[in-house]
Protein backbone atom coordinates (compact mmCIF):
# COMPACT_ATOMS: atom_id res chain seq x y z
CA UNK A 1 0.00 0.00 0.00
CA UNK A 2 3.15 2.06 -0.20
CA UNK A 3 2.62 2.51 -3.56
CA UNK A 4 0.27 4.84 -2.70
CA UNK A 5 1.85 7.06 -0.55
CA UNK A 6 3.14 9.27 -3.30
CA UNK A 7 0.70 12.55 -4.49
CA UNK A 8 1.08 12.02 -8.19
CA UNK A 9 1.11 8.64 -7.84
CA UNK A 10 -2.19 8.55 -6.08
CA UNK A 11 -3.52 10.53 -8.39
CA UNK A 12 -3.09 8.45 -11.66
CA UNK A 13 -4.57 5.54 -9.29
CA UNK A 14 -7.86 7.72 -8.56
CA UNK A 15 -8.42 8.87 -12.24
CA UNK A 16 -7.89 5.38 -12.85
CA UNK A 17 -10.18 3.78 -10.92
CA UNK A 18 -12.76 6.35 -11.82
CA UNK A 19 -12.76 5.16 -15.59
CA UNK A 20 -13.40 1.86 -16.22
CA UNK A 21 -9.80 1.30 -18.40
CA UNK A 22 -7.44 3.74 -19.64
CA UNK A 23 -4.43 4.21 -21.36
CA UNK A 24 -0.97 6.15 -20.63
CA UNK A 25 -1.33 8.65 -22.77
CA UNK A 26 -5.16 9.59 -21.44
CA UNK A 27 -2.54 9.75 -18.24
CA UNK A 28 -0.56 11.51 -19.59
CA UNK A 29 -2.81 14.52 -20.24
CA UNK A 30 -4.34 14.44 -17.46
CA UNK A 31 -0.90 14.43 -14.77
CA UNK A 32 1.64 17.47 -14.71
CA UNK A 33 4.34 14.88 -14.95
CA UNK A 34 5.75 13.68 -18.25
CA UNK A 35 4.90 10.41 -19.84
CA UNK A 36 8.13 8.63 -19.11
CA UNK A 37 7.11 9.33 -15.02
CA UNK A 38 2.71 8.72 -15.38
CA UNK A 39 4.88 4.86 -17.07
CA UNK A 40 7.27 4.51 -13.81
CA UNK A 41 4.44 4.94 -11.59
CA UNK A 42 1.85 2.89 -13.79
CA UNK A 43 4.78 -0.03 -13.12
CA UNK A 44 4.46 0.67 -9.18
CA UNK A 45 1.39 0.22 -8.91
CA UNK A 46 1.18 -3.01 -11.05
CA UNK A 47 3.93 -4.26 -9.15
CA UNK A 48 1.34 -3.26 -5.96
CA UNK A 49 -1.34 -5.33 -7.79
CA UNK A 50 -3.40 -1.87 -7.62
CA UNK A 51 -4.00 -1.71 -11.48
CA UNK A 52 -4.01 -4.42 -14.30
CA UNK A 53 -2.67 -3.92 -17.81
CA UNK A 54 -3.98 -5.31 -21.04
CA UNK A 55 -2.24 -5.08 -24.30
CA UNK A 56 -4.29 -4.67 -27.17
CA UNK A 57 -2.22 -4.26 -30.77
CA UNK A 58 0.23 -1.47 -29.84
CA UNK A 59 -1.44 0.19 -26.64
CA UNK A 60 -1.79 -0.79 -23.24
CA UNK A 61 -5.14 -0.12 -20.55
CA UNK A 62 -5.05 -0.06 -17.13
CA UNK A 63 -7.35 -0.84 -15.01
CA UNK A 64 -8.22 -0.81 -11.26
CA UNK A 65 -8.31 -3.47 -8.55
CA UNK A 66 -10.11 -2.28 -5.93
CA UNK A 67 -10.03 -5.38 -3.80
CA UNK A 68 -6.20 -4.31 -3.20
CA UNK A 69 -7.94 -1.85 -0.95
CA UNK A 70 -10.41 -3.87 0.96
CA UNK A 71 -8.34 -3.98 4.17
CA UNK A 72 -8.76 -0.03 4.08
CA UNK A 73 -12.65 -0.43 3.17
CA UNK A 74 -12.90 -2.63 5.60
CA UNK A 75 -11.14 -0.86 8.71
CA UNK A 76 -12.90 1.95 7.91
CA UNK A 77 -16.34 0.06 7.58
CA UNK A 78 -15.99 -1.31 11.16
CA UNK A 79 -15.29 2.34 12.66
CA UNK A 80 -18.39 3.53 11.09
CA UNK A 81 -20.68 0.65 12.63
CA UNK A 82 -18.98 1.21 15.76
CA UNK A 83 -19.59 4.63 15.94
CA UNK A 84 -23.60 4.87 13.69
CA UNK A 85 -24.55 2.61 17.10
CA UNK A 86 -22.78 4.91 19.29
CA UNK A 87 -24.59 7.58 17.82
CA UNK A 88 -28.07 6.22 17.83
CA UNK A 89 -27.29 5.06 21.60
CA UNK A 90 -26.81 8.85 22.27
CA UNK A 91 -29.28 9.89 20.54
CA UNK A 92 -32.19 7.58 22.68
CA UNK A 93 -29.98 8.33 25.74
CA UNK A 94 -30.74 12.08 25.77
CA UNK A 95 -34.15 11.55 25.33
CA UNK A 96 -33.86 10.18 28.70
CA UNK A 97 -31.95 12.28 30.02
CA UNK A 98 -33.98 15.25 29.16
CA UNK A 99 -37.26 13.27 30.51
CA UNK A 100 -35.55 12.57 33.79
CA UNK A 101 -34.44 16.86 33.89
CA UNK A 102 -37.55 17.87 33.37
CA UNK A 103 -38.66 15.84 36.40
CA UNK A 104 -36.79 17.08 38.70
CA UNK A 105 -37.57 20.16 37.55
CA UNK A 106 -41.18 20.23 38.08
CA UNK A 107 -40.55 18.49 41.43
CA UNK A 108 -38.38 21.93 42.54
CA UNK B 1 -4.79 17.13 -9.96
CA UNK B 2 -4.43 19.76 -6.90
CA UNK B 3 -2.94 17.67 -3.75
CA UNK B 4 -4.42 19.00 -0.48
CA UNK B 5 -2.21 17.85 2.63
CA UNK B 6 -5.23 17.66 4.67
CA UNK B 7 -7.10 15.04 2.22
CA UNK B 8 -4.22 12.75 3.01
CA UNK B 9 -5.59 11.37 6.02
CA UNK B 10 -7.47 8.64 6.23
CA UNK B 11 -10.93 10.09 7.77
CA UNK B 12 -14.15 9.07 8.61
CA UNK B 13 -16.88 11.38 9.19
CA UNK B 14 -20.47 11.33 10.60
CA UNK B 15 -22.58 13.81 10.90
CA UNK B 16 -26.20 14.01 13.14
CA UNK B 17 -28.79 16.19 14.31
CA UNK B 18 -29.62 15.51 17.58
CA UNK B 19 -32.71 16.27 19.11
CA UNK B 20 -31.43 18.19 22.71
CA UNK B 21 -29.45 21.55 23.01
CA UNK B 22 -25.63 21.81 22.77
CA UNK B 23 -25.19 21.99 26.35
CA UNK B 24 -27.17 18.65 26.90
CA UNK B 25 -25.24 16.80 24.45
CA UNK B 26 -22.41 18.12 25.57
CA UNK B 27 -23.17 16.89 28.79
CA UNK B 28 -24.10 13.70 28.30
CA UNK B 29 -20.83 13.46 26.24
CA UNK B 30 -18.30 14.10 28.77
CA UNK B 31 -19.56 13.50 31.90
CA UNK B 32 -18.76 10.13 32.91
CA UNK B 33 -21.87 8.90 34.47
CA UNK B 34 -23.55 10.09 31.19
CA UNK B 35 -21.16 8.52 28.95
CA UNK B 36 -21.13 5.31 30.14
CA UNK B 37 -24.91 4.81 29.03
CA UNK B 38 -24.68 5.32 25.59
CA UNK B 39 -20.66 5.05 24.38
CA UNK B 40 -20.29 1.26 24.20
CA UNK B 41 -21.42 -0.06 20.78
CA UNK B 42 -24.18 -3.23 20.75
CA UNK B 43 -23.21 -5.36 23.11
CA UNK B 44 -20.64 -3.87 25.12
CA UNK B 45 -20.50 -2.31 27.91
CA UNK B 46 -18.40 0.41 29.41
CA UNK B 47 -16.66 -0.52 33.07
CA UNK B 48 -14.44 2.64 33.32
CA UNK B 49 -14.99 5.97 32.44
CA UNK B 50 -12.51 9.19 33.63
CA UNK B 51 -12.61 12.38 32.27
CA UNK B 52 -10.36 15.10 33.12
CA UNK B 53 -11.81 17.63 30.05
CA UNK B 54 -9.25 20.26 29.71
CA UNK B 55 -6.24 21.31 26.60
CA UNK B 56 -3.80 18.23 27.81
CA UNK B 57 -6.30 16.70 30.26
CA UNK B 58 -6.98 13.00 29.63
CA UNK B 59 -9.91 10.46 28.70
CA UNK B 60 -9.52 6.85 30.04
CA UNK B 61 -12.56 4.49 29.24
CA UNK B 62 -12.88 0.85 28.56
CA UNK B 63 -14.77 -1.65 26.69
CA UNK B 64 -16.17 -5.07 27.69
CA UNK B 65 -17.95 -7.89 25.69
CA UNK B 66 -18.15 -11.68 27.07
CA UNK B 67 -17.63 -13.10 23.65
CA UNK B 68 -14.43 -10.63 22.85
CA UNK B 69 -11.40 -10.70 24.71
CA UNK B 70 -12.12 -13.32 26.89
CA UNK B 71 -14.21 -11.32 28.44
CA UNK B 72 -11.74 -8.66 29.94
CA UNK B 73 -12.22 -4.78 29.58
CA UNK B 74 -10.52 -3.47 27.17
CA UNK B 75 -8.67 0.08 27.79
CA UNK B 76 -8.19 3.57 25.54
CA UNK B 77 -6.69 6.85 26.40
CA UNK B 78 -7.60 9.85 24.76
CA UNK B 79 -4.96 13.39 25.59
CA UNK B 80 -7.46 16.38 24.65
CA UNK B 81 -5.42 18.66 22.66
CA UNK B 82 -8.63 21.47 22.36
CA UNK B 83 -11.47 21.90 24.62
CA UNK B 84 -14.04 24.36 23.69
CA UNK B 85 -17.31 23.65 25.91
CA UNK B 86 -20.24 23.04 24.57
CA UNK B 87 -19.20 23.79 21.19
CA UNK B 88 -15.78 21.52 19.94
CA UNK B 89 -12.70 18.93 21.24
CA UNK B 90 -9.91 17.74 19.58
CA UNK B 91 -8.05 14.71 20.96
CA UNK B 92 -5.41 12.25 20.09
CA UNK B 93 -6.90 8.14 21.28
CA UNK B 94 -4.69 5.15 21.42
CA UNK B 95 -5.64 1.84 22.78
CA UNK B 96 -3.59 1.35 26.56
CA UNK B 97 -3.95 -0.91 29.78
CA UNK B 98 -5.58 -0.28 32.66
CA UNK B 99 -3.39 2.18 33.74
CA UNK B 100 -3.22 4.19 30.92
CA UNK B 101 0.01 2.95 29.34
CA UNK B 102 -0.32 2.47 25.53
CA UNK B 103 -0.29 -0.84 23.65
CA UNK B 104 -0.44 -1.43 20.49
CA UNK B 105 -4.03 -2.66 18.75
CA UNK B 106 -2.36 -6.08 18.48
CA UNK B 107 -2.25 -6.69 22.36
CA UNK B 108 -6.41 -6.45 22.01
CA UNK B 109 -6.01 -8.70 19.15
CA UNK B 110 -6.55 -6.70 16.90
CA UNK B 111 -4.64 -6.63 13.05
CA UNK B 112 -1.03 -5.37 13.19
CA UNK B 113 -2.15 -2.88 10.30
CA UNK B 114 -4.66 -1.65 12.77
CA UNK B 115 -4.12 2.39 13.34
CA UNK B 116 -2.25 3.40 16.60
CA UNK B 117 -3.53 6.32 16.90
CA UNK B 118 -6.41 8.49 15.79
CA UNK B 119 -7.35 12.24 16.45
CA UNK B 120 -11.15 12.51 16.92
CA UNK B 121 -12.56 15.65 16.53
CA UNK B 122 -16.01 16.58 18.34
CA UNK B 123 -18.44 19.11 17.19
CA UNK B 124 -21.75 20.61 18.55
CA UNK B 125 -23.12 23.27 16.54
CA UNK B 126 -26.91 24.61 17.81
CA UNK B 127 -29.40 23.90 15.03
CA UNK B 128 -33.22 24.76 14.98
CA UNK B 129 -32.22 27.34 17.19
CA UNK B 130 -30.27 26.19 19.94
CA UNK B 131 -33.14 23.36 20.80
CA UNK B 132 -31.18 20.66 18.26
CA UNK B 133 -27.28 20.38 17.89
CA UNK B 134 -25.71 19.28 14.59
CA UNK B 135 -23.23 16.34 15.86
CA UNK B 136 -19.78 15.94 13.17
CA UNK B 137 -17.53 13.26 14.60
CA UNK B 138 -14.45 13.22 12.57
CA UNK B 139 -11.88 10.18 13.12
CA UNK B 140 -8.80 10.22 11.23
CA UNK B 141 -5.51 8.45 11.37
CA UNK B 142 -2.11 10.95 11.27
CA UNK B 143 -0.74 10.20 7.98
CA UNK B 144 3.01 9.15 9.45
CA UNK B 145 1.10 6.39 11.15
CA UNK B 146 -0.94 5.59 8.52
CA UNK B 147 2.59 4.90 6.42
CA UNK B 148 4.09 3.26 9.22
CA UNK B 149 1.06 0.78 9.38
CA UNK B 150 1.25 -0.01 5.80
CA UNK B 151 -2.06 -0.67 4.90
CA UNK B 152 -3.82 2.26 4.95
CA UNK B 153 -3.53 5.04 2.89
CA UNK B 154 -4.73 8.37 2.49
CA UNK B 155 -8.01 8.74 0.62
CA UNK B 156 -9.63 11.84 2.02
CA UNK B 157 -12.26 13.31 -0.41
CA UNK B 158 -12.21 10.34 -2.85
CA UNK B 159 -12.74 8.09 -0.02
CA UNK B 160 -16.87 7.64 -0.26
CA UNK B 161 -16.63 7.63 -4.04
CA UNK B 162 -14.27 4.88 -3.27
CA UNK B 163 -16.13 3.06 -1.53
CA UNK B 164 -19.12 3.43 -3.98
CA UNK B 165 -16.98 2.00 -6.82
CA UNK B 166 -16.14 -0.87 -4.66
CA UNK B 167 -19.40 -2.05 -3.78
CA UNK B 168 -20.07 -2.42 -7.43
CA UNK B 169 -17.17 -4.24 -7.84
CA UNK B 170 -16.93 -7.05 -5.13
Amino acid sequence: MRALSDPTRRAIFERIASSRETSVGALTQHARVSQPAVSQHLKTLLEARLVIARREGRNTYYRAQPRSLEPLAAWLQQYERIWTQRIDRLDSYLQDMQRKEKRRARKR
Amino acid sequence: MPVNDKANEPTLTLTRVLNAPPETVFKAWYEPAHMKQWFAPDGFTVPRCEIDLRPGGTILFSMQNPDWNNGRESFSKGTFREVERNKRTVSVVHFSDENGNRVKPSFYGLSEDFPEEMVMTVTFEPADGGKKTKLTVTQSVPLSIAERNGALIGWGQTLAHLEQYLTTLI
